[in-house]
Formats: structure tokens, sequence, C-alpha cells
């Protein structure tokens, strides 16, 4: 189908909706193309070429919120009424207020991924990846696989007084490298990911990026179990970007608030520290970029912890009406098949005013590396994250290279032990966060945090 | 519509010689906030994955509109793209027959969660340290079939299923969280679910973070499961042998585990989620033991990584939705439990932990085996009675070494294609 096909379609569905006396409806129409190439070793494991069109349509009818979602478009008028007799049923009524009315295509410039051909990015990437299989480590490399994605959705929005249409390509690549010396294994993985076409696709970087990775498994294959201990830790950007995200932007969502399942409230003081400010910006062009969310809200940057102090929530429309204040554009949904619902975008840390070099020159204690997931209960406030490697440190010298570490904590205390922000903000990483079954491409970043007294989890215990 | 789809696929699988699989899924889910029932989601999808075998190698694709014209093209493309990808050399389609022995409840099918909204809601009472409910209950209903040119699967199976935290707040805030899947319509209980979570969220009201030192740890089902699964039963798969991506690497017939721990993998469990007579690449399933008495016996494979890695085919290729490639995977799997209950655990521990909630499965490294865990939610134990909910505490260790030692309980759960006991390792050190 064409654009227009899909204008047609949206025009027809919203002309159905129209008949049915809602209180309020929203449509999305999405097309999403994928492609996916997977190398293990010299053979093409996968390649994936995938195309689905589908709508996901939310009404309100007297104050009952239903949703509903198909990739059979013409089966619109059987979802709907099916969508309005079952949500009639529920208990709750919902209050739905301040919603956006903008019309808007957005114009974003990027190159289609079509421009160069799938064979010839099946050809580059295979050469990176022999090339790896034969440098010279002081390892045996027993496995280089690398993982490339390419995708795009074409977004369209419409609600009674709104048509907004997007883009959003991604491009995603992975290199994982198994290396053995005696009977000592180790796996790493680097990777890449950018919002934007084929302008961001560099073969070199990914070469690049595949040799930084052969050195991660020769550094982690001699490195040692991490001690678990307390201890003064520092954390580099990339986790700084994961504290950031699990610890604060998760309890910010406000559908957790107003439903008691987050220990954040606005006024709460969660340091003293006045260098502490926490910022989510959907409108930074990286991972988690987009120009308008999926309720036509236009995106904009939230300061959520100004100077130590929670200043803000991260809203949709219905959990700013529950808490009477604006929608601020952090509702997002997996694809058409899913109901829009609050999520993050860019997600940082702003930075402060120490210096690195100051900071490590008399630390004692671990600096921190490498992401390695990360997971929150916002209701208690628990925490906790992987971290690939730490940097024993002791009187600003590197005295040790660890592996495989943890750190854990309370939201509620954590940022009380923050002693320093460097003056630099690194690069924004990316990842992709799951909530309710969905998955979103998230972003963040931050200076260098220095934390005094912190739980470090690892596998040995001292 | 299906049937009409089912005989042009037959048809054109023998006369083209390519395999399809069809998937029809519907999904129907109410919200549970706060005090009430909200946010009615209904959700369908269907679409066919064709894959055709070039001089060897295969390759796929998927659409949604089904039409004659449709596959055709689509059986072109899936030909393009195995010259293309001249991946791994295969023989053919598998030619094992269904013969299909177990049983699936058809009444669940008709399952309507709409008439449930009055029950759960009476349900969601206020009490003085409750402050909300959040979760949702559901249905799900998947037709698919299988089809190749020697053989074919056909199934229409459903679920029901509700996932319940109870957010509470006496001195501090705390929570307490259930979760259960019904496969036949009789046993569809949401009130007792509901009951249960109420049970937990008391039991664990007014956390501290507790002290570091030794302790017998006591798993609840739900963490037990999420334990063994990622950390014992993934890494048994042959995807993962053949990469050298998991610790278990080099172990096959190795005692590795407690003498306590046996896991088999049963492809014919009647109103089991996970029941197969043949994979998804035409090959038969077969009732197996993974880890026999702690010792790693079997590895599975689908057909293209038991070629490269010279393995026998062991059926387990299966795919996670027609758009997703083939992997090894399991069918049901079953933990052997053990003799003693749970309460019979808890009144002989002197110092230990009843773990109900742990966080960081993911973040653990299975090419090494090394894992650190937080327990965001536990009960101590002293002399064989409650004493204080607990949090933030670290178990951390290398699964080569973790489950040398574990007893498992009597009593199992059912994960919809899986039973799984609870599990106790002694004297653990926590931070």
């Amino acid at each position: 189908m064409e654009k227009t096909n899909f204008e047609d379609t949206l025009d027809k569905i919203s002309r159905y909706l129209k008949t049915k006396n809602l209180d309020y409806f929203d449509i999305r129409l999405e097309n999403s193309k994928s492609n996916r190439i997977a190398l293990e070793n010299k053979i093409v494991k996968e390649i994936n070429i995938n195309e689905i069109t589908g709508i996901g349509i939310r009404v309100i009818n007297n104050g009952h919120l239903g949703f509903c979602s198909s990739n059979n478009i013409n089966n619109y008028k059987q979802i709907i009424d099916d969508c309005i007799k079952a949500s009639s049923k529920t208990s709750k009524k919902i209050k739905f207020e301040n919603w956006e009315s903008n019309n808007k295509i957005v114009k974003d410039k990027y190159k289609t991924f079509e421009e160069i051909d799938l064979e010839k990015k099946v050809k580059e990437l295979k050469k990176i990846n022999d090339k790896t299989l034969k440098t010279k480590t002081n390892y045996k490399i027993l496995q280089s696989n690398i993982n490339y994605l390419e995708k795009t959705r074409q977004k369209y929005f419409v609600n009674p007084d709104s048509f907004i249409f997007q883009n959003d390509p991604h491009i995603i690549f992975y290199s994982s490298i198994t290396g053995k010396i005696g009977k000592t294994l180790e796996n790493y993985m680097e990777r890449f990911g950018e919002t934007g076409g084929l302008e961001k696709l560099d073969f070199r970087k990914l070469e690049k990026l595949t040799k930084k990775n052969l050195n991660n498994v020769s550094e982690m294959l001699k490195a040692k179990p991490c001690p678990a201990k307390t201890t003064d830790i520092i954390l580099t950007p990339n986790l700084v970007d994961l504290l950031a995200h699990e610890a604060i932007g998760h309890a910010s969502e406000a559908d957790a608030v107003i439903n008691a399942s987050s220990v954040l409230k606005l006024g709460q003081v969660l340091t003293e520290n006045k260098e502490i400010t926490i910022i989510d910006d959907p409108t930074l062009k990286e991972f988690g970029y987009y120009a308008y969310d999926d309720e036509g809200t236009k995106a904009r940057a939230k300061t959520i912890v100004k100077k130590g102090i929670v200043n803000d929530y991260l809203l949709d429309i219905e959990s700013a009406s529950a808490l009477k204040m604006k929608p601020n554009g952090n509702s997002r949904a997996d694809g058409f098949s899913h109901k829009p619902i609050v999520r993050m975008s860019n997600t940082y840390f702003k930075e402060g005013k120490e210096k690195l070099p100051a900071v490590l020159s008399d630390f004692s204690g671990y600096l921190l590396d490498g992401f390695a997931g990360g997971q929150v209960d916002p209701s208690v406030g628990t925490f906790m994250f992987g971290i690939k490697k730490a940097y024993q440190y002791k009187n600003g010298k590197i005295i040790g290279t660890f592996k495989q570490a943890s750190i854990s904590g309370n939201i509620l205390d954590y940022l009380k032990n923050v002693s320093a922000v460097t003056n630099k903000i690194g690069e924004f990483g990316f990842g992709f966060c799951g909530k309710e079954n969905q998955t979103a491409f998230v972003s963040g970043s931050g200076p260098y945090l220095k934390i005094d007294n912190a739980i470090l989890g690892g596998t040995k215990h001292e | 519509m299906n049937k009409e789809i089912f005989d042009i696929c037959e048809r054109i699988a023998k006369k083209e010689k390519v395999e399809f699989i069809y998937s029809d899924v519907y999904s129907c889910s109410a919200k549970i906030e706060s005090f009430d029932i909200s946010k009615i989601n209904n959700q369908e999808a269907s679409g066919l994955m064709v894959r055709a075998i070039v001089d060897g190698y295969s390759g796929y694709t998927t659409i949604t509109e089904i039409t004659e014209k449709n596959i055709k093209d689509a059986i072109e493309k899936a030909k393009k793209i195995a010259k293309l990808k001249k991946g791994i050399k295969i023989k053919d389609f598998g030619k094992d027959k269904n013969k299909k022995v177990y049983k699936e409840d058809k009444n669940i099918l008709e399952f309507d969660i709409a008439e449930r909204i009055p029950e759960i809601k009476k349900n969601l009472t206020k009490d003085k340290h409750t402050k909300s409910y959040d979760g949702g209950f559901g249905i799900s209903r998947h037709y698919s079939f299988y089809i190749n040119p020697y053989t074919f699967k056909e199934s229409n199976f459903g679920s029901a299923s509700i996932s319940l935290q109870i957010n509470t707040h006496d001195k501090s805030p705390s929570s307490g969280g259930e979760s259960q899947i019904f496969t036949k319509a009789k046993d569809v209980d949401f009130s007792s679910v509901i009951d249960k979570t109420k049970d937990k969220a008391k039991l664990l009201l007014n956390p501290i973070q507790g002290k570091k030192g030794n302790y017998d740890l006591i798993f609840s089902q739900d963490a037990s499961a999420q334990i063994i699964s990622s950390f014992i039963i993934h890494p048994t798969i042959g995807e993962l042998m053949f990469k050298k991506q998991t610790y278990l690497f080099e172990s096959l017939g190795k005692d590795v585990f407690s003498k306590n721990l046996t896991i088999t993998e049963k492809p014919q469990l009647d109103y089991f989620l996970g029941s197969e007579e043949i994979d998804d690449e035409g090959f038969k399933t077969s009732e197996k033991k993974i880890i026999d008495k702690g010792k790693f016996i079997t590895t599975i494979y689908d057909q293209e990584y038991s070629v490269i890695s010279g393995k026998k085919n062991t059926g387990n290729g299966f795919r996670d939705g027609v758009y997703s490639p083939v992997s090894c995977d399991f069918t049901n799997i079953v933990v052997t439990p053990g003799k003693k209950t749970l309460k019979e655990i808890i009144t002989s521990t002197k110092n230990g932990i009843f773990v109900q909630d742990i966080m960081g499965i993911h973040t653990s490294n299975m090419a090494n085996g090394e894992f650190s865990l937080t327990i965001n939610a536990g009960k101590e134990i002293v002399g064989g009675k409650y004493k204080n909910t607990i949090t933030n505490l670290n178990i951390t260790g290398n699964c080569k070494d973790a489950f040398k030692e574990m007893e498992l309980t009597k009593e199992q759960k059912f994960f919809g294609s899986a039973l799984v006991p609870g599990m106790v390792l002694r004297g653990r050190r926590l931070i």
C-alpha cells in the first residue's frame, strides 16, 4: 500500500469511529520494515526481511477506555465494535483531558536503507567478521558473531483533531566474541545503535567496534572475579545512563505514581547535593528520539530531578489528567499492536563541576564500566544493575581489573552518597527498555559519578 | 477462513516443495489498577511464514495478506533469500508424522474475561495496609498449522492468566506479587490467586535492609523457576554449546549439579502449552532427560545446529512466531520434586531466608557462569519461624559451583509449559 492508501484507510476508520459517539478516539497506523543479517563465524546464519502493517485503535466510551489492534486492517469495524462492547464492562471510568491538536508531517532527513542492497551489506559484514576471525590475539577466538538490524517505522497518528506522520528509522549492530585461554572462557558484546537511516551505516566504524571487542575479550580473560564488598565507586557515563534510567526514570513514570507503585513524589528531596539534575529529553537525536509521542503530544524535555529534588513526572494524557497536570509527551507504544504507555526516551544526568582527573587523582575504590542490564522495583525503591568491568584504584592508581560485578540499593538513599559529579557528559548509549510486555528504544548518559559506601556485588567474597 | 488457507498451503507445499507455518493469535486482557478494572486490550494478528530450500540452503519470508498470488511471490522471495544466504546446508524438510496424543481443553477457547470483571472487582478489598492493586488478567487463543511436502500439524489452544502485585505500606513501602496460568476452563480461579497475593503482601510488610551473613536460602517456586530456567536449563541448549557461549561447554556427560536435580523434557503432556508431536521443521519430538541426578546428559538441537555441530537432530527446532527464525527450544520441562514439603523445610531451618522476589537474572554472564542477584523481598527464618521481612541483599557466585548442593520442595508450580518446585541452597554468603 502506498502512503495515499494509508491515508484513505485512516479516513475510513476515522469516519466509522465518529459514528460511535465516543468521548475520544485515536488511531495509529504503522508500516514497519526490517532487515536482519546474522553471521556466526564464517556462516551467514540468518537473513530476515520483514514487513508488517497494522492498526492500533483506542476508544473512550462513556469514560471506559479500550484498545484494539490488528494486522488485518480491513477488519477494523469488527475490532472496534468488540472493543467498545468489552470495555463498557470495566469498573473504572477515566479522565482524559488536555490532549493536543497537532497537524504535522515530520520531515526528518535520512537516507533510505534500500540505497545499498542487502547483498552488498552481507558482503561487507562478512568481510569484517572474516578479518576478526583471522586477527592474531593472545587467546583462541572460538566464536565471532555479528548481528545487524535496520528498521524503519512509518507512523501515522489520527485523533478527532490531529494528523501526524513521522518516520522512525534505526540501525543496530552487535559484535559478540567468545575467546578461550586454557580453561577460561569469556564472551563480550560490543554494540552500536543510532536513530537514523543509511547515513549512519559506516562499515569502518563497525570494524573498529569489532576490534575494540577483541580487546575486551582479552581484558576479561585476564580479569579476576570481582570481590563483593561495600566500597567507594565511580560510575562511567554508560552506567550513569543506567542509574538515571533504572533508579530514577522508572519511578518518575506517572502511571506508577498514580497507582501508588512509586516511592517518588514531587518536591521530595533525594539529596542535598545541588549538582544532581536528571533530564528526560526525547527531542535529542539519540536512540530514544521522537518528535511526537504515540498520543500525538509534542515531545519536550523534562527535568525529572532538579538540584536533588523531584521536579517533574513523565506523563501520558491519562496520568496527567489524574494528577491535574498537562501531558508532556512520554507516551509510547511498541508498534501498532500495543497500547501507548508512559515510557522514558533519552534520560541523562546533567554535568557537574569536578574534573575527572582531579576525582581520580586520589581515588581508592572501584571504577565501574560496561553495562550488563538492570532492574528496579519502583514500589519499594530497590534497584540493581549488572556491570561488566571493575578497575580497582588505590590512591589514584589502577591496581587490578575485575569482571562481572553489580550494584544495588534504594532510590531514596542512593543519591545521598554521590560525592562528585564531573564536568562532561559522555556519549549517549542505547538500550531496550521492557515494561508491560513492550520494548521501547531508549538512550541515556551523564558525567562520571563518584558514590561513597556503595554495595558492590561480585562473585568473590572478601 | 483458516480451513481455506490450510487447503491452499497443503496443495502448494506438495507442488512447490515448500514449508508453511500459519499463526492466528487473539488475546483479550484487562488491567487491574488501584481498586478497579480498566482498559480492555484486544489484540489479533495473523501471518503465514513460507520457507524454501534451494540447493540445500533455506530461506524464509512472512506475509500477512494471504492470497495465492502473494504466496507464490513469497516463495520466490524465500528462494532468493536462500540463494543469498547460503548458510548451512540441509537435506530436506522433516518427514516425521504427527500422531498427536495429548489433550487440549477446547472450553478455554470460549472463555470470556469480561464476565469475570465483577468477581475480580469484588476481591480488590481495601485494608489499612493496602495502597493499590497493580496487574492484569486475560486470555489468549492461538490457532496454528505447520505444513511441508511430507507432513503437517495443526493446533488450537488457549490459556487464561492473571498477574497481580499488591502495593502496601505500614512503616515502609512494600509489595507482594503472584501470577498463575490456566489451561483448563474449569480450573480458572482468579479469586484464589488474588487471595494468595494478599497473603504474600501481608507476609512481606515492613522490609528492612538485610544483614550480611550466611543463610540457608529457600526460593519460592517463582524465584526457583527463574533461576533454574536461566542458569541451568537454557545453558544446556545445542545452539549455545556450538557457539561456546555457555559455561556448560565441555561439561556434557559430567556431574555438574546436585544429585537431587533431575530435569526432563516431556513433549506430550496433556494441557501443557508446549506440547508438540513434531517440531516446526517436521521432526519428531521426544521425551528426554536433560539433567539426570546432577549429570548433564542431553543437549537439544534443531536441524541447522545439528548439522554444523555434527550431532543428531533432537526435534527441538521451534519458531517464536511467524516472523522469527528457528531456534533450539524446549517443549515442556519438568523439574523432579523433592521429598520434603516447603513447610517441613522452613520449620527445620535455623537461620535462613524464604526468598520471594529476586532481581538481576538477566544481568548474569552465562558464558562463564557468573551471576549476581539481589533479593528484593524475602522473609527471614530464625529457628524455623518467620521473623523480619528483608530486602536488598546480594547473592553472587558461579553456576559451576552454586548448584552442586541443592534440595527441592515436594510442591511444584505449573507455569504453562513447565512444572517447577521450590529450591533450597544451604549456607550461602550474602552481602
